[in-house]
């Protein structure tokens, strides 16, 4: 699955993927496939991340599964 | 000795154990290929092939040894009684399978009895079996005993 907030996040602080990538200690490919939802980062790694753009994990991990958003938009 | 420092990251490190994974289990079985090739259908001495054997068992140790220290047994099964008959079954009729055809190129008295052929076959199958389903067996329990004490190590109720 496609990790669209991470993507807005860094577009919001103005980061690349390259910076991004700098600033955590990792290649901007696994930025990229992070983004992409083609590689899942360990924990250390998402919280490098959302370190790096001021941001929790619940605002860029967490998926809410289709049950509790019917509840919440009812 | 100084320790090396990695310069790849954990994405990079995932993908080098996945290929270096897949070509281990390559050269694993090619190798085993290799030996069955030159002992059983080349009739090559020992002093030919037991190089390759020697490196073949030091993997297999290896392999057993690290999958003890963590408690691993399998990507795919678990250690249980019914895998222990399915592994030893095809275990033990391949390697029957391979034998007979080797008896049957080696051992001109065999082409005209293959009635004695096929009995042949099947006590070397029975005892294949029950070799490897003891020797499963016992790794099994030996790894779901260490599996026991790992899970004891990491538990969260205090030792009184």
């Amino acid at each position: 699955m496609k990790n669209i907030k991470l993507k807005v996040a860094r577009a919001e602080n103005d980061i690349s993927q390259e910076e991004l990538a700098k600033r955590v200690g990792v290649t901007r490919q696994t930025i990229g496939m992070i983004e992409a939802g083609k590689f899942n980062p360990s924990l250390q790694l998402c919280i490098a991340i959302c370190k790096a753009l001021g941001k929790t994990l619940n605002d860029l991990f967490w998926e809410e599964n289709d049950n509790e958003k019917n509840e919440k938009s009812s | 000795m100084k320790k090396m420092k990695k310069v790849v990251d954990e994405r990079q490190e995932l993908e080098l154990y996945k290929i270096e994974h897949l070509c281990f289990w390559i050269v694993f079985w090619l190798l085993l290929g290799s030996i069955i090739v030159q002992s059983m259908f080349l009739n090559a001495p020992f002093s030919q092939w037991g190089f390759e054997w020697t490196i073949f068992m030091i993997s297999c140790g290896g392999v057993i040894v690290g999958c003890y220290k963590k408690g691993q047994w399998d990507f795919y099964s678990k250690p249980t009684t019914k895998n222990y008959l399915i592994y030893s079954l095809i275990g033990a009729g391949a390697f029957a399978i391979i034998y007979a055809i080797t008896l049957y190129m080696n051992h001109a008295y065999l082409k005209g009895h293959l009635l004695a052929l096929g009995s042949l076959t099947l006590l070397i199958f029975a005892l294949l079996f029950a070799l490897i389903f003891v020797a499963l067996f016992v790794s099994g329990t030996l790894i779901k005993k260490r599996q026991k004490k790992l899970e004891d190590q990491f538990s969260d109720h205090d030792p009184q």
